[in-house]
């Protein structure tokens, strides 16, 4: 089935852009006859898309007859079973995890009682710097989604650099982005306060922050810890503080419970 | 009796201790990487219901023989369900993913083609799937170049090219591709 070099070579070409007007001319000629060509051709243009991590194409010829006793399988009493069996273990999974996630949650809340109470008795307050490193985690900021079009191929790729601590990078890329498209996103704006904050660009991720806050687009109240994370890292204790204290100011506020265990720390 | 086996014997036989066992030991990974990738709980639920579905029907019909280990072969096809239902755009749907059955019969013959483009990259030289892992996932010629010391783009190009023709050959040479093309 395969071809020769040549061949190869000449469908390398026609991808790169590399062949003369002629060559094109004739190359184009044979692929439109010489299935098998075009196959080829058609195979090396997939494979971009088969191996990239984040796009899913694959699309295999088949025969109708294969298809159908397949989806006769698929619609069986027997999968049907199977089915009914999963759906089962399903619910009873989230009953016990329900229950036994209970049962954690009280657990963890006597003891994170417990260690708040020591901490309140007998440790000392952290520094600024000590509570950024204990409370601050990259891993709860929202994720991009990995569709196939450009735009979330493009922000899932940034994710990964600054996942990669490539901040600066993370930083040129997302701020290029944004300049770019018209529309604000806050999840964006996020992942470049937090690019600021990690190359101690304090000045401007407290901006970004606070412009965040003020946008409207999201709730306001999370843009405030992670102005009290930036400030923390900077050695502000005071006004990281406030920060800390609008979002205890209502139970509903992001990362109350952590906020109020911060403040506690803090003193 | 291995764990794997015994996981595969009781899917195959639809046992219900077996498959809340799979259930309570597989599904928090299928869970976390739907849900960080745009997906709610009942999406994850959804693929891995699919995925255990389409597993169970390879194992029973297509003479499947689980090289892995039995939770990788699970996650990755639950991982490939859900690139799917991304790639189609589902996901902006308020209901539920809910495959029909022709539907399903279609992600089991791609999850087929994926494994053999799979199984062929690994038959490439080392070298060459460095370069072609960097090369499908974005990386310009220059990082190419950069990370494999080439001399120039022209040296770097024609690596690539290279490399992808000869993974296009050995896709085409596999009797599995040629029966799918003549199908």
């Amino acid at each position: 089935m395969s071809l020769d070099e040549t061949t190869y070579q000449e469908i390398a070409d026609y991808l790169a852009g590399a062949m003369d007007k002629d060559t094109l001319s004739a190359f184009e000629d044979r692929l439109a006859k010489d299935a098998k060509l075009r196959d080829t051709y058609e195979l090396f243009q997939k494979l971009g898309s088969v191996y990239n991590t984040s796009e899913w194409n694959m699309t295999p010829e088949h025969q109708p007859a294969e298809l159908a006793e397949l989806t006769k399988t698929f619609a069986s009493d027997e999968v049907a079973h199977l089915s009914k069996t999963i759906r089962e273990s399903a619910i009873r999974q989230n009953t016990v995890g329900t229950s036994t996630k209970r049962r954690w949650w009280y657990a963890a809340s006597v003891g994170v009682a417990a260690v708040l109470v020591a901490l309140f008795y007998l440790s000392r307050p952290l520094s600024p710097q000590a509570a950024f490193e204990k409370y601050h985690n990259w891993d709860t900021l929202p994720g991009f989604t990995t569709k196939s079009d450009a735009q979330d191929l493009f922000l899932s790729k940034v994710e990964n650099t600054f996942r990669a601590k490539q901040y600066e990078k993370a930083l040129l890329d997302f701020t290029e982005y944004q300049k770019t498209h018209k529309t604000y996103n806050p999840n964006v704006q996020l992942y470049i306060g937090v690019c600021q904050l990690e190359l101690s660009q304090y000045e401007a991720a407290i901006k970004t922050f606070t412009l965040l806050g003020e946008a409207q687009v999201m709730d306001s109240h999370k843009s405030y810890w992670y102005l009290a994370m930036t400030y923390l890292k900077k050695g502000d204790l005071e006004p990281a503080k406030d920060a800390l204290k609008e979002l205890t100011s209502q139970k509903t506020h992001y990362k109350y419970d952590e906020a109020k265990a911060l403040l506690q720390e803090l003193k | 009796m291995s764990k794997d086996l015994r996981f595969v014997e009781g899917l195959c036989t639809g046992d219900q201790k077996v498959v809340e066992e799979i259930y309570a030991l597989f599904f928090p990974k299928v869970k976390t990487f739907v849900m960080r990738n745009s997906g709610k709980i009942t999406d994850a639920e959804d693929v891995f219901h699919d995925a255990l579905v389409q597993l169970y029907v390879r194992l029973r019909k297509r003479e499947l023989t689980i090289t892995s280990s039995f939770e990788a072969y699970l996650f990755t096809t639950s991982k490939n369900l859900w690139r799917r239902e991304l790639n189609k755009k589902r996901v902006t749907k308020p209901s539920l993913i809910e495959l029909d059955t022709k539907d399903r019969a279609m992600a089991l013959i791609e999850q087929e083609q994926w494994e053999l483009y799979m199984a062929k990259f690994q038959k490439l030289p080392e070298n060459c799937r460095k370069v072609l892992t960097l090369f499908f996932n974005g990386a310009s010629y220059e990082e190419i170049i950069s990370s494999f010391s080439y001399t120039s783009k022209l040296v770097a190009r024609q690596r690539v090219f290279k490399c992808k023709a000869k993974l296009v050959k050995l896709i085409q040479e596999d009797s599995h591709f040629l029966r799918l093309k003549d199908l």
